[in-house]
Order: C-alpha cells, then structure tokens, then sequence
C-alpha cells in the first residue's frame, strides 16, 4: 500500500490552519514518526491519513486512489480493513470484555463464525501477550495493558498501515519499551507505522523521521540521521 | 455487516441501557396494552354483540308504516314473490332471506323438565329460511357443546358416551342445529284454499297432488309420496309401504284413546304406537285420528333466557338456566287456535302439535318461537287462506359486501320497504362503535406518540453517552448505516418486546374486565359476556404499533449518532 500526499492543506476555522502544503509519501512497510510541538498537524495528519476526517484541500492517494472521492462505505472499508488506529487514550469499550473490545472490527467486516472471531481475537492478544485476560474488562488494566489491548483491536483485521497518536504518551519508560517492542515486530512483519509522538525514544526507532511545525513538514530525516 | 455479531452487541447494549430503556418500553407497553384492549373491545362488540343480531352484510327490512293517530299504518306495498325477485335483481344482493309471522293464534305449554312445573303462556311464533341461520345456529352450539366430532374412535355407536353416533370410525356428539329443518307435518283442510300453492286438500289433508311429482316420487291416491326400498329411506314419521305402483313412503295412521290427553304434558300413548321420537297427532282437538309425526324444530332467541334469567327466575325463586344449550332438545306442546287474548277459532281449526327446541337465535323472535319457513306459511295458509301464506313480514337482504348496504337501503326505499327498528338500530350501533373505535384508537395513538417521544429522548440521551463508543465504531470501520442499524434495532427490539408485553397486559385486563362483569351481572345473561375478540390480527397489531412508535422515536436519535464526528469526539476524550 502507497500513500501519496501532495500539496495537503487543513483549515479548521477560517484562520486556524493545521496543515499546509504536506507532501508526504509513505510506502508499504515503512516506519514513520512524525514529530513536532502540539498544534503543529500531526493528529490532523494521522486522522486525514485514517480516512476519518476528509475534508482538506489537496491530494491523498492510496494506491491511487482519492481518500477524500471514497463514498461512506468504501471509506469505512479502508478503515475496517487496511488502517489500525491506536489512539493516546486507548479508547477501549469499558462495558465489553478484552476479546470483545479487540473482536469490535469484525462486527463492520465479513461474517464470520463467533467461535472463530473468539479464537482469532485469542490469538492476537497472545501477540500482545495478554491472551490469558480475553474475559477481564479494561477497567483491571494499567495503562499499558490497555494500550496492549489498543494494539491488538488495531491489528485484528491484518491492517496494511497502523496509524498510532501518542502510543506511549500515557506510559512510563519501561512499558513505553514493551510497546514499542511490539510496534517493531509489527514492523518487521511488514505493518507500515506511522507514529504521531514527542519521544524522542520512540522518534530514535523510526526509519523515517518527519518534524512538522505550524502544519508544515520542515525537515526529514532517515534512521541514524538524526 | 457480520449480522451474528450485530445482534450480540445490540443485546449488550440493550443489557447496558437495561433500566433506561425500561422508562420507553413501559410507555409502549402502556399504548400497545390500551391499543389492543380497545380494538379487542371493539372488534368483540362488533362480532361477539352486533354481528349475532345480523353480520354487517345483512340487513332486515319490512314495509314501511306511515303513523297515523299514533298507530303505525302499513302503506300499500308488500312482500311477497315478485318483489323478492326485485330485491335479488338488485346489484350487490348476493341473497335474500324472507321471513313470516304468524297470522293466527296459539297457546303453548311445557318446561316441566327444567322449571319443574308447567309453564302456559300465549305463543307468537314466526318463521325464516333454514339457510339464514344454519351457520348461526352451529357456530352457537360449538361454543357451548364443544366441536361436534368427539375425538373418540369408535367402531359402533354404543361405543360413544351420551348418545353418540359412530361416524368415520369417530364419535360425534348428537347436534341439534340440523333438524331445523320442515318436518312435513300433516294439516288437514276443507278445500284447497286452506293449503300453500303448491298444495290441493286431497283426502282432507294438504298434499301435492300428483302433477307437482319429482322424479324420486311416486303418485299414490292422487298425492306425491316420495319412493323407498326400505324403511331407512324415510322419515322417522312415516313408513316404507308396499302400494301397486310400488314402495313409497307414506304417512303411519295412528288413533289416542281420549282427545282430551292431547292437553296433558306428555303425548297421549297411541295405537298403534309411532315410532321412536314421534308422536300420534290428531287431525284436531276433538279427533282421535290422526298421523305420526316428528315435533316441529324451533328456535329460541337467547333474549328470551336473559329475561327468564334476570325476571322470572328472581321473581319466582325459580333456578336460573347457566345458558342456552340447557334448553337444547326441551319439549312443548303447542295448541294452535286457541288464544289468551282473543277469541278461540272453532274446534276443527284447534290443532295441537308437538314442538322441540333445536336451537337458540338471535333472529329468532325476541318473545316467542321461529319455526322454519314452511312450516309457518302452511299453518297461515290453513287459518287465514292461501293468499296469507304468500305475503312476507320482513324480508333479510345479505349483500356481497358490507359498504354496498346504504346503496340497497336508498333502492328499497322505492319499493316502500325500510330496515326494520332491530336491524336500523344495529346499524346505528354500528356507527357509534365506529366513533367510539376511532376515539379509542386516537387515545392509543396519543399514549404511543408520547411513548414514542420519550423513547426519542431516552435514545438522544444514549447517544450522548455512547458518542464515544460510537466515535469508536466508526474509527474500526463502522459505516453511517451501522451505526443507525444498531440504534434502531436497540429501539425495536423494545419496541416488540413493549408491545408484547402491551398486548399481555391488555388480555390480563380485559380478562379482569371480563371477570368483573361476571360477577357483577353474573346469571343475568345467558350467553357468554366476555365481549373481547383478541384475534391473531389485534395481538400482531398490537407489536406492530409499539415497534412501528419505537422505530420512529429512535429515528432522530440514529440520524444524530450516525452524523457524530469521530475525530471531535476522539480528540476530546
């Protein structure tokens, strides 16, 4: 999956403008982190990028494809199977047990058999290493469980890119590590990552560095070059 | 959509919301309980109440009468032959059905067996067609005997309880509503006026004479008599009798030893004895020669058990009859003739018959005894001349539809002909239980629209809460459609589940009604007082209104979650 931006521009009010002339490309298993003080475009970014929000000027392309053209039910689609969304505040079900919460895509995608959701859910908390907790609720789980949990729902579906604001935003440094960890596996998997964050860790171990400031992308870096 | 999976998470939401969504259920519950008990209420008085009197497509008219000193005076116009012609030419009349009243007098007596002592009283009596009540008259005896085929196998009749017959190898009960029908009772005459057309007075008895024969009839002594092999072939009153032109089936002469017997309770013994479930009637009161025959079929109207039950019975200390069916197969006599009122006709003309009820009506007369139609035209024949027995009292027009019956009652006016007071006061009935069922149902309607407000706001406060969760939905992939789904099947599920416990709710309180009624007016009517219909339809509309009410209250509320904005309400959070 290619992504092409080109010339992206985002107003939020009349005279607040989040993006400007983004050109951006990402490509199929690629590891992207965009960094940049708060307020300079990056979660707008990631949400245009997510096919949630598409009212911008401008160009995004998936495989050739216009986001911003897609009617409803292809844009959920592309939600529901290309994209994974891991957000800072894990945004997990309260009221629904860990394998529902991680199972909730599968309810917008294809029938497939409850035992089967069941089991594939299993098996994606085991990447997560919390298969052993499929019937606890979010409430009994630190922060970094959740975002474990978080992970996991976002890769339920086999997703091509995950888009990830803040993942470790939330977390002290060691759990921050555990995650990160697990983004990498995804990585070399071949998931394309693109990490919305301020850490400077989680920037060290991208292989691509964006710095965005007041909308505009201002420098790029390679691994190792920054 | 993975439907499996919908459904389970509408069934966790709903579990969520459970006490929320109680407040919206209740209140559809409470429209689809009123909704229903009204149209059951309605549709009952309309089926169980009016329709008894006449189906809505039926409707009974007789000839006008213009008042004169206070006296109703009939106009000139008839019914009779040609007019019921007329009526039947008529566009929607799919039949008619006439009716006679007794143009003489009569006294009756009998009841000993349910009353206990020999009840007289002045009879009036009236005749209609077979076919206008057959349907009536089963359907009534179903209700209170059961259905007619017992369920017992059976090989032989005396394998059956309670007089029983074995048919295809199952036992059916003994029916009463197919013996009414025209026993051939013998009347005898001095000329050929005394008989209906159709008839001559051959040998002193009204017979058809033998130019009338059908083909299974044989001329016998210059009447009609109908051809037999054996005894099974005719009535239970007559006997297969070998004649030179061959069997025939012909009236069994009988003799009683003393006139006077034929004014006790019981028939007189008779020689040589009738058969079984006839009797020997004499040619008048002072003869002792006569015919076998069966008892003349009648009905009664179950008006008559009503006031018997709330008069006589009170004001006797007399039991009171649980209902109708305990007067099925009760014996009378009937002395024609004779009167408490008016002047006794002369001995020759003073007949007395035997007469059985066979069923309850309520086209029979409200105070007195219906018999089939021939039977009543043949007695008028023989007391008021030929020409009697062809005029009609009323006649009942039974349209192919029920709209089509202002039209007819605007053509019969032409022919001087108007509903009679028991059919004109139906039809009012009828409009005013149509007003009140628009009224009832606009009250239901009100109560489900308020319902259906509160489910509105009860769902716009859900989906404030939820905003999250539905931001949520939509981030993994949920379309605008699911989300909408999943609120408006939340709300029809409370919906059907309101409405069936609405619908319940509605039964258990017209059964409450029911058994109110019952206690209260409790002996005072003799057919069943539950006026209720809670037929499949009203049940299914009952859900219906409540899950139609909760679909529309939810559809503001699944617009606005469908339109929440995923990335304002994530980045909020």
């Amino acid at each position: 999956m290619i992504i092409n931006v080109k010339s992206l521009r985002k107003c939020y009010l009349a005279d607040l403008l989040a993006l400007d002339s983004v050109d951006l490309t990402i490509e199929d298993g690629e590891f992207v982190a965009l960094v940049g003080p708060s307020g300079s475009g990056k979660t707008t970014l990631l949400n245009i990028l997510g096919g949630l929000d598409t009212h911008y000027e401008g160009s995004v392309r998936v495989d050739g494809v216009e986001l911003k053209e897609m009617d409803d039910k292809a844009l959920s689609r592309y939600r529901n199977t290309r994209v994974g969304f891991v957000f800072q505040s894990f945004h997990l079900l309260p009221d629904s047990t860990l394998v529902e919460n991680v199972s909730l895509p599968s309810l917008f995608s294809k029938a497939r058999h409850f035992k089967q959701v069941e089991n594939d859910a299993t098996e994606v908390l085991r990447l997560v290493g919390l298969d052993h907790r499929g019937k606890s609720y979010p409430t009994r789980l630190s922060a970094g469980e959740r975002q474990r949990v978080a992970i996991a729902r976002a890769i339920f579906n086999k997703p091509k890119l995950l888009l990830c604001d803040e993942p470790t935003g939330n977390l002290d440094k060691i759990t921050a590590k555990t995650i990160m960890e697990i983004f990498e596996s995804l990585n070399n998997e071949g998931v394309a990552l693109v990490i919305a964050t301020h850490s400077d860790y989680v920037a060290e171990r991208a292989k691509r560095v964006v710095y965005l400031e007041k909308g505009k992308v201002v420098r790029e870096e390679k691994r190792g070059m920054i | 959509m993975n439907i499996k999976g919908f459904a389970r998470q509408v069934g966790r939401n709903i579990t969520k919301s459970k006490y929320r969504l109680l407040s919206g259920a209740f209140g559809l519950a409470l429209g689809s309980a009123t909704l229903s008990f009204f149209v059951a209420l309605s549709f009952g008085i309309r089926d169980k109440v009016l329709g008894r009197i006449y189906p809505s497509n039926q409707i009974e008219f007789e000839v006008e009468k213009v008042p004169v000193f206070g006296l109703g005076i009939k106009v000139s116009s008839r019914i009779d032959e040609p007019v019921l012609s007329a009526i039947k030419g008529l566009d929607g009349v799919s039949a008619v059905y006439p009716k006679q009243a007794s143009k003489f007098q009569a006294k009756l007596w009998g009841g000993r067996e349910i009353f206990g002592y020999r009840a007289n009283l002045e009879a009036f009596f009236d005749g209609v067609q077979e076919e206008l009540v057959h349907d009536e008259l089963r359907n009534l005896e179903e209700a209170s005997l059961g259905p007619e085929n017992l369920g017992i196998p059976c090989s032989k009749d005396s394998d059956c309880p309670r007089g029983g017959s074995c048919r295809e190898s199952s036992c059916h009960r003994p029916t009463y509503y197919d013996k009414f029908r025209d026993p051939r009772i013998v009347l005898p005459c001095l000329g050929d006026s005394d008989c209906v057309e159709g008839e001559t007075c051959i040998n002193r008895r009204c017979a058809r004479p033998c130019d009338k024969c059908k083909g299974n009839e044989v001329c016998i002594q210059g009447e009609c008599l109908q051809r037999c092999e054996r005894p099974s072939d005719c009535a239970p009153s007559q006997e297969c009798k070998s004649f030179p032109q061959g069997f025939a089936c012909a009236p069994i002469p009988c003799s009683i030893s003393d006139p006077a017997q034929q004014l006790y309770d019981q028939p007189p013994k008779s020689l040589p004895p009738c058969p079984s479930g006839t009797y020997c009637a004499t040619k008048d009161l002072l003869s002792r020669e006569g015919f076998c025959e069966a008892p003349i079929p009648v009905l009664l109207s179950p008006f008559i058990v009503d006031v018997y039950n709330s008069v006589a019975a009170t004001a006797y200390g007399l039991p009171r009859l649980s209902g109708p069916e305990v007067g099925l197969g009760l014996p009378f006599s009937i002395l024609f003739g004779e009167s408490y009122f008016v002047e006794d006709e002369s001995a020759y003309k003073r007949l007395v018959k035997r007469a059985k009820v066979v069923g309850f009506s309520s086209k029979a007369l409200d105070f007195g005894v219906t018999m089939p139609l021939s039977v009543v035209q043949r007695l008028n024949a023989f007391y008021r001349g030929r020409q009697s027995a062809l005029e009609f009292t009323s006649v009942v027009v039974e349209t192919t539809k029920a709209d089509a019956v202002p039209a007819i009652i605007q053509d019969l006016k032409v022919l001087g002909l108007v509903p009679t007071a028991k059919s004109e006061e139906r039809r009012k009935a009828m409009g005013a239980l149509a007003v009140l069922t628009v009224l009832f149902l606009a009250l239901s309607l009100f109560i489900l629209v308020i319902s259906s407000l509160n489910i509105s706001h009860t769902f716009m406060t859900l989906v404030h809460e939820r905003r999250q969760e539905i931001a949520i939905y939509r981030a993994v992939g949920a379309t605008l459609l699911d989300i909408k789904a999943l609120l408006l099947a939340e709300a029809g599920i409370i919906g059907m589940a309101g409405g069936g416990v609405g619908v319940l709710a509605g039964f258990l309180l017209s059964r409450l009604f029911v058994f109110g009624m019952e206690k209260t007016l409790g002996g005072m009517f003799s057919v069943n007082i539950d006026i209720f219909s809670f037929s499949a339809s009203v049940v299914l509309l009952g859900i219906l209104a409540s899950f139609v009410f909760a679909l529309l209250g939810a559809l503001v509320p699944s617009s606005v979650a469908a339109k929440t904005d995923p990335v304002k309400v994530l980045s909020q959070s």
